[in-house]
């Protein structure tokens, strides 16, 4: 087993997950035969309809059956059977390094990345990473081997959280970048302006990629627990601000909880399959949690 | 006007600025803590801002008070009510005390004395006071009595009367006290002036405050005195005018009795019928009252000192109920009785004195000669008139020997007759009943004691005759009416018939007329009235409503007078069948008339004639312990009387005559039973009554030293600081975990299952 994987994940985790496989919920484009539907009409034992016959048509795929009760020459066309690619897309701006726990949040959306790559590399699908903050900073293409796995968690090991994030840039980019469908996983805490991520991850959406979202958030963030006031730091600006949390832990929950539903309803609207993580729960069983479920809901 | 007692803890109030210091303290040493973006922090602060502020500003004005008030609470702060008065000089004092002295005062229950408990109160009173100070003390009796009538600073001396004074037999008003206590408390100047009230909280003695019972003068039932000229007399009290009060006079009242008094007593009874004769049976009904819980009684009646009869009688709560003995057939004489109730809480009121008066004979006089008398002489005497006429006379009085005669009747009278110019005014009151049998005109000295004789209860019948002219009857003062003239009706007399105005009447009680019939008389001559005077009022009527025997009240007694005479030579009415028996109706009523009372009540100023009659010289009277009761001249409105100043002791007087022999009874006197009803007054009550709404009412004593502190020295606010500190400090609790109460965290408001899936909604739930 390649060291890169061995910081996120123990051998039993990594045995648990070596059963399960990630699925796209739509035809995607790869560049090897697989277990994923295609776009492409190719050689497969799967029908999918007729075309007229053009000259230069290999006569091999003429339908004679047709041929012969209409004296038509159709084509049988074949639904091609590809190899699924997928982009893990991770966000290392500076308030991922945020954590009120054991784990932080970069921390735990790698262990994240690291069990979907393992997944999906176990089924010879491909893995390809974008680790961006306010711009990408590292990209890699998808393949279908451990080694590239590897080398892709040590590359997110190298990379910690800093910089400030602009994830809606970050993400079109992304977006015009990956031509062919592919499935495209984000880690992120979307600490962004809302409306120009959904705007983003509808780019996604039109470019016909499966995408998943998995928010990541500390218990923290979301409950906001704190107990003394204090003068608070954000760790992409540097701005600070002194609050007594028993006093507006309300309000905040409210503001945060909005501040939510401005990703659920649209990406529920988009199909997009958005996850709320907390750092607090196991990441391996959560990833066997969330395959299996999409799974099920695959069939 | 505050001062502290322990002023050094006022510079704890620095104490205040503790939560500010902790404020500013806190914000330098502000934690630092990392946070992934502050922007929802600070759309949070922007807001909850207001309510933060607002919050944090009750906060800290609750603290900083909730710290001035444990500081002054420290400092033992006093309210001093009356240091403006000690600012300009008012330190010493004046007390007037106002002492209830009743005998419900002796009220006791179980280990409770209320006489001893009131003593204690006045003692710590007047204990209390320092040197300079000065106390006066009135009794609150029927009326007042002043102990102590100026304010004194001699306190041992007035400590000295107070322990020996003892509780009277009297009621109690407390309205003519209090006035007397304000009034000594006028010359007190700058002086603070205290008025304290010790009573025992029966309702009773309050009445007199109010507007009904505010008579200008005392009325005590027992006195009998004229007020305007006997110093002796009680005083007359100007009604109760709370406005008057001086407003510098601080009241106080201490309301010593239990709470649920029980007591029962005979209030009042009566003998019948009124005359009791030798071995005539009787009965008495005694009407028993009672305070309390409804319970069961044992009323027993003891005549001449052996137990005659017992009852038990059930009386509801608050109720009371009558009880009837039968009287037994006694001797002649007067005996003395009393009814007597179980022991309960007041043991003055559970015996009732009274005298039974049992007669022989009863002694009537006839004024007039043998021939005019002859038919009322038979009349009295039915039995033996004929055969008992003594030559040999046998009258009481010396003087009248000459032609008097004694018929010994044979049934319950004694008839003596003398000739009207032998008539002197000598034992009048010796005669149940005297009749004129044309005897006028009189000389005027027999007149005036005829007169006086029926001032005092005695009963005077007239018959006229052919002596008098109309204008003989013109001095007399005591006629019913004046008679005009003698009509004469010679052969024309003719029958009528007589009729009773008021069957009902005294005079005709025991008399068998059948209804529907009426008696006749024929007369030939007869008088004729004038116009009727004063209290007068027509008995039996002839035909045409012509008044046929007028009455007058006089004084105690009355003048009956006939417009016939007692002989055949106007009517026939001695012959009438109903002659006998309305002479002898006329003598049992006027016996009624001149019977003493059974019983008296206590009180003052008592005159012994209005008792028991005329006294032999030198008679003397002994109380119920057998002490001599001084006897002094009263002046009353009917002249120079004797009688007793003070008559309080309850129980059976006797009296002996110079001769000496046995002490004979001569009268039974009982404690007034109002004062038997313990109904409670409630402390609210008490500014109602009084009118004084800055009235300060206490029930035990110590209430009223606690309420006299606060007086004087001033009301210790410590306590109810450190009350307002604990309810401070519950709001102060109460609103800092408001602040941080614990809400619902978005996590369970979203609902994030293991998938992270969100089920919930953050807006659902917050």
């Amino acid at each position: 087993m390649a060291t890169g994987i061995s910081n996120f994940l123990s051998p039993q985790e990594l045995h648990r997950l070596g059963r399960m496989t990630i699925q796209s919920r739509y035809v995607v484009e790869g560049t090897l035969s697989g277990r994923h539907r295609s776009h492409l009409k190719g050689a497969s034992s799967e029908f999918a309809d007729h075309r007229a016959y053009v000259p230069g048509d290999d006569p091999k795929h003429l339908d004679w059956k047709v041929l012969g009760r209409t004296d038509r020459y159709y084509i049988r066309r074949y639904e091609d059977e590809t190899n699924l690619r997928v982009y893990l897309v991770v966000d290392r701006s500076a308030s991922m390094g945020f954590t009120s726990g054991p784990v932080m949040k970069y921390r735990y959306a790698c262990q994240l990345a690291a069990a979907i790559g393992y997944v999906v590399v176990k089924v010879r699908d491909s893995v390809g990473l974008y680790l961006y903050s306010n711009r990408i900073d590292r990209q890699a293409g998808a393949r279908n081997s451990f080694a590239h796995l590897n080398n892709l968690l040590k590359s997110l090991t190298q990379n910690q959280p800093a910089a400030t994030t602009q994830t809606a840039k970050t993400l079109h980019q992304i977006a015009e970048a990956v031509r062919r469908r592919a499935l495209i996983v984000l880690f992120s805490d979307l600490l962004d302006d809302p409306p120009e991520i959904i705007r983003a991850l509808a780019h996604f959406r039109k470019q016909h990629h499966d995408v998943i979202v998995f928010h990541i958030l500390d218990p923290a963030e979301l409950d906001f627990t704190f107990k003394q006031a204090a003068q608070f730091v954000d760790l992409e600006t540097g701005e600070t601000i002194v609050a007594d949390p028993r006093g507006m832990a309300d309000a905040y929950r409210k503001v945060f909880g909005e501040f939510l539903e401005q990703y659920r309803k649209p990406c529920a609207e988009m199909n997009i399959d958005y996850r709320l993580v907390k750092t607090d729960q196991d990441a391996a069983m959560f990833v066997r949690s969330f395959l299996e479920e999409r799974k099920r809901l695959s069939k | 006007m505050w001062s502290f007692l322990n002023p050094l803890f006022l510079s704890a109030l620095a104490a205040a600025m503790i939560p500010l210091v902790l404020h500013l303290w806190q914000r330098q040493r502000i934690v630092i803590v990392p946070f992934s973006t502050v922007r929802f922090l600070k759309l949070a602060q922007k807001r909850s801002s207001n309510r933060m502020r607002l919050e944090n500003i009750l906060l800290w004005l609750l603290r900083t008070l909730i710290l001035l008030l444990l500081a002054l609470a420290f400092a033992m702060p006093i309210l001093r009510i009356t240091s403006f008065r000690q600012l300009v000089g008012a330190s010493r004092r004046d007390l007037a005390i106002v002492w209830d002295v009743s005998y419900s005062m002796d009220y006791v229950s179980g280990q409770k004395k209320v006489w001893a408990a009131s003593r204690d109160t006045v003692v710590a009173l007047i204990e209390g006071l320092r040197h300079g100070d000065r106390v006066c003390l009135f009794l609150a009796d029927d009326d007042v009595t002043p102990l102590i009538e100026q304010p004194t600073t001699d306190l041992e001396m007035v400590l000295s009367q107070v322990r020996a004074l003892e509780t009277g037999t009297t009621t109690s008003q407390l309205r003519p006290a209090v006035l007397a206590a304000l009034s000594a408390l006028k010359e007190s100047g700058k002086r603070e002036k205290e008025l304290f009230i010790i009573t025992d909280g029966q309702k009773l003695p309050w009445t007199s405050f109010s507007p009904i019972s505010g008579s200008t003068a005392v009325t005590n039932r027992t006195d009998r005195t004229d007020t305007t000229n006997n110093p002796m007399a009680p005083t007359a009290t100007p009604s109760w005018d709370a406005k008057s009060v001086d407003t510098d006079i601080s009241i106080f009242t201490v309301l010593l009795g239990v709470s649920s008094p029980d007591n029962a007593a005979p209030l009042n009874l009566d003998i019948q019928p009124t005359l009791l004769m030798r071995d005539t049976p009787g009965q008495i009904s005694v009407d028993l009252g009672h305070t309390g819980p409804e319970q069961t009684l044992t009323v027993s009646l003891t005549i001449d000192e052996q137990a005659a009869s017992q009852r038990s009688v059930t009386l509801g709560k608050d109720g009371g109920a009558p009880c009837v003995f039968a009287l037994p057939p006694l001797t002649p004489g007067t005996h003395p009785a009393r009814i007597e109730t179980s022991p309960d809480g007041i043991a003055l009121d559970n015996i009732f004195y009274f005298l039974l008066r049992v007669h022989e004979k009863l002694p009537v006089l006839c004024v007039g000669t043998e021939t005019d008398a002859f038919f009322l002489l038979h009349a009295l005497n039915p039995g033996g008139a004929a055969t008992t006429v003594a030559s040999a006379t046998t009258v009481a009085s010396a003087t009248t020997v000459a032609s008097a005669t004694t018929v010994a009747s044979a049934t319950t009278m004694n008839v003596q007759r003398v000739d009207p110019e032998a008539f002197t005014a000598d034992r009048l009151s010796d005669y149940a009943c005297i009749f004129l049998c044309n005897a006028l005109p009189l000389a005027g000295q027999a007149m005036l004691a005829l007169e006086q004789y029926a001032q005092h209860g005695g009963v005077v019948v007239i018959f006229p005759g052919d002596r008098a002219t109309p204008a003989d009857y013109a001095n007399w003062t005591c006629l019913p009416a004046m008679p005009k003239a003698i009509i004469d009706f010679g052969a024309d007399a003719q029958r009528q018939a007589l009729r009773l105005v008021k069957r009902g009447d005294a005079i005709f009680q025991g008399m068998n007329i059948p209804p529907g019939t009426y008696p006749s008389v024929a007369a030939t001559r007869e008088l004729q009235w004038g116009k009727l005077g004063a209290e007068s009022d027509v008995v039996i009527t002839s035909d045409n409503d012509v008044p046929f025997l007028l009455r007058r009240k006089a004084g105690k007694g009355c003048v009956l007078f006939f417009s016939v005479s007692a002989d055949r030579r106007w009517s026939n009415l001695p012959l009438s069948p109903f002659f006998l028996p309305l002479v002898h109706q006329i003598v049992h009523y006027s016996a009624g008339q001149e019977q003493s009372e059974p019983f008296i009540w206590t009180g003052r100023n008592l005159a012994l004639t209005e008792i028991m009659g005329a006294l032999p010289p030198k008679t003397e009277l002994f109380d119920p312990t057998g002490r001599p009761v001084p006897l002094r001249p009263l002046k009353t409105g009917q002249g120079n009387l004797l009688g007793i100043e003070t008559c309080s002791r309850p129980g059976i007087y006797t009296s002996q005559s110079a001769a000496g022999g046995q002490p004979e009874p001569a009268f039974a006197v009982n404690v007034m039973r109002s004062e038997s009803d313990l109904t409670r007054l409630g402390t609210a009550d008490v500014p109602t009554l009084t009118g004084l709404s800055a009235i300060r009412v206490a029930e035990s004593k110590d209430d009223l030293m606690q309420l006299v502190k606060e007086l004087r020295i001033g009301r210790p606010l410590a306590e109810p600081l450190l009350w307002l500190v604990l309810l401070l400090s519950i709001a102060e609790l109460f609103l800092a975990n408001r602040a941080a109460r614990k809400t619902r965290t978005l996590t369970e408001q979203l609902k994030i299952d293991m998938t992270g899936h969100v089920k919930g909604t953050a807006a659902s739930g917050g």
